[in-house]
């Protein structure tokens, strides 16, 4: 008997957690901006990884700098602006 | 008086600035308890957190290896250094508020305390808590190491390099020993921002006097050394898969797995001041290194050759300005060290003491943990001390290997904030196999497609942590309900909303 009833809260337990897990798992972002800013993170990250095999040239110099400086910079502020427009209008 | 005595005075003048911002920083301690001395009761404001997270970012490596590793391989840093910078943030945000939330409300100082409860396992505490102090300490002695070199070179010899480790070392201890988290935040303030205006003003100062100001220095570089200017640069080590793998480790090792960040999370006054030291500390970290880089490629450009390219900035400074501006500049890099090390100490001892010690002695009284930490201090200090005695080589690699150790926490640490189908099992078995894999393959030297150990191991780690937690019983629905129940309930938003 006593055998049966710890089984039982055994399986009671891990149907528990099961339904828990179910309810708690979301590794997606639940809005719209929040998908538009990951969205914009990966692109900018793509750009550089795989984006430089395209990008990995000197010229053209731009505003007095080569390309490859240029190109990288951009993208990495391009995400450092996504990151504070997240901290303003998405996260508490 | 002779140079030698101007730039020891200097040095001299800032190493006990340091320190007595350290006993100030003791002296406004709030409390006599552990979560004063391990995570400075929860209570860093926005200016501590920011410098304190930035200023431990940048080490002896900063100030000393970027100069090698910019005049070695050229454009690959900033293929990767500010993109770790920039992604490390967003994670840390992304990750720190919630172990921000489950710290306060259950009252988690360190790693192993979170993973502890989530998993259900002392031995995962333990183990933890002994791979990561192994891996921070090695990260001391670099520090310890850099520090000889900076005092040995900026005194000109006066203060040798063994002597220049032991005192700057001591200084660190003490305000270490005596305040804990609060003395590092308050010294790294200073620091922070007395590191920042050196290395600007510094590489800045020598790219114009040496190459003519920034666009002379491009065109230098672009006529002189062109590959410099693309991956994977002169000494063709950075092909892009392998700056990649670098990327993705030292974002996840440094930003968010590395022990003393994850403290840091803990101690942060609210949610609102993590949010803002998360998004705008790579503005800091990343343009650190703006004159930095002109000063690195144009070096490369007009002097090659040169045998040991970690000190090009100190030597440059000594060579081509005045001898104040060189050891003011000198003292900021000393600054990268010590807010380095002074972070990594207190976080070893944190481990040694939270995650060791108080697992196997669990009546231990707030005074005793404090006396423990403290022992903690001084014996990792002397181990780190002795070890760079034989003056290890200060190159970024290292930093590589050490974060892509640390590392290996990341998917475990996912799983207890992420995803409640993780188990004890898959944490176990994935941690093992990440750090037996990171070892191997260093050791080893195994280069599989081109891609540093670190993120193999990482990727090992996370397959079989998801595998094994799959195949295994998930973890009882209670600790589900008390982690991630928390973090989506009523509570914890309201705890949010609170502190914002």
């Amino acid at each position: 008997m006593e055998l049966e009833t710890s089984v039982k809260t055994a399986v009671d337990d891990q149907e528990e957690a099961m339904r828990l897990i179910k309810k708690h798992t979301y590794l997606l972002p639940r809005t719209k901006l929040g998908w538009t800013l990951t969205v914009i993170v990966i692109i900018s990250f793509l750009m550089v990884y795989p984006g430089l095999i395209w990008a990995n040239t000197a010229y053209p110099f731009l505003f007095g700098m080569p390309f490859t400086y240029v190109w990288l910079t951009f993208w990495v502020h391009v995400m450092l602006v996504a990151g504070i427009y997240a901290a303003r209008k998405l996260w508490v | 008086m002779s140079p030698a005595i101007t730039s020891t005075i200097i040095l001299a003048l800032f190493t006990f600035i340091v320190l007595a911002i350290g006993l100030f920083g003791w002296a406004k301690k709030l409390d006599n308890n552990a979560s004063d001395f391990f995570v400075a009761s929860r209570t860093l404001g926005f200016a501590a957190l920011f410098f304190t997270y930035t200023a431990t970012y940048h080490s002896a490596s900063a100030f000393l290896g970027t100069g090698g590793f910019l005049y070695a391989h050229g454009m690959s840093y900033w293929a990767i250094g500010p993109y770790t910078q920039t992604l490390g943030g967003i994670l840390l945000y992304l990750v720190g508020s919630r172990v921000w939330l489950l710290g306060k409300k259950y009252d988690f100082m360190t790693p192993g305390d979170l993973l502890d409860a989530f998993y259900q396992s002392k031995f995962l505490k333990v183990l933890t808590g002994i791979v990561l102090a192994a891996f921070v300490i090695p990260y001391i002695q670099l520090q310890l190491a850099g520090a000889g070199w900076i005092t040995e070179f900026a005194t000109l010899g006066a203060v040798p390099y063994v002597w220049g480790a032991l005192i700057s070392g001591i200084v660190v201890l003490i305000f270490v020993y005596l305040g804990g988290m609060r003395s590092v935040a308050w010294t790294d303030i200073f620091m922070g921002i007395f590191m920042f205006v050196a290395m600007v003003a510094g590489c800045w100062y020598l790219t114009d006097v040496l190459y003519g100001g920034p666009t002379q220095t491009w065109l230098t570089v672009a006529e002189k050394t062109p590959n410099q200017l693309l991956l994977p640069g002169d000494a063709g080590y950075f092909s892009l898969p392998m700056a990649f793998s670098w990327t993705v480790i030292i974002t996840i090792g440094l930003s968010v797995a590395a022990p003393h960040v994850i403290m840091r999370m803990f101690s942060a006054g609210s949610i609102k001041v993590l949010k803002w030291v998360a998004v705008l500390s790579p503005l800091y970290l990343i343009w650190i290194y703006i004159s930095y880089i002109w000063f690195g490629l144009g070096t490369k450009a007009v002097f090659p050759g040169i045998e040991f390219p970690d000190e090009i900035l100190p030597r440059f400074l000594y060579e081509y300005t005045p001898l104040v501006f060189a050891a003011i500049v000198c003292a900021g890099g000393l600054a990268a060290v010590l807010s380095t090390a002074n972070s990594q100490l207190h976080a070893a001892s944190a481990l040694i003491t939270r995650d060791v010690y108080q697992t196997i002695k669990k009546d231990a009284s707030d005074k005793r943990l404090i006396s423990v930490g403290r022992i903690a201090i001084v014996v990792i200090f002397l181990f780190s001390f002795y070890a760079s005695i034989e003056k290890p080589p200060l190159l970024a690699m290292l930093i590589a290997l050490a974060t892509g150790g640390m590392a290996q926490i990341f998917p475990m640490l996912f799983g207890a904030l992420f995803w409640p189908r993780a188990t004890k099992a898959g944490a176990l078995s994935g941690f093992v196999v990440g750090t037996v894999v990171m070892v191997w393959f260093t050791l080893g030297k195994i280069d599989l497609l081109d891609m540093m150990p670190g993120l193999w191991a990482l990727l090992f780690n996370a397959v079989v942590f998801v595998v094994v937690s799959l195949c295994t019983r998930p973890q009882p629905a209670e600790v589900i309900r008390k982690f991630h129940g928390f973090l989506d309930s009523d509570e914890a938003k309201l705890l949010l909303k609170q502190s914002s």
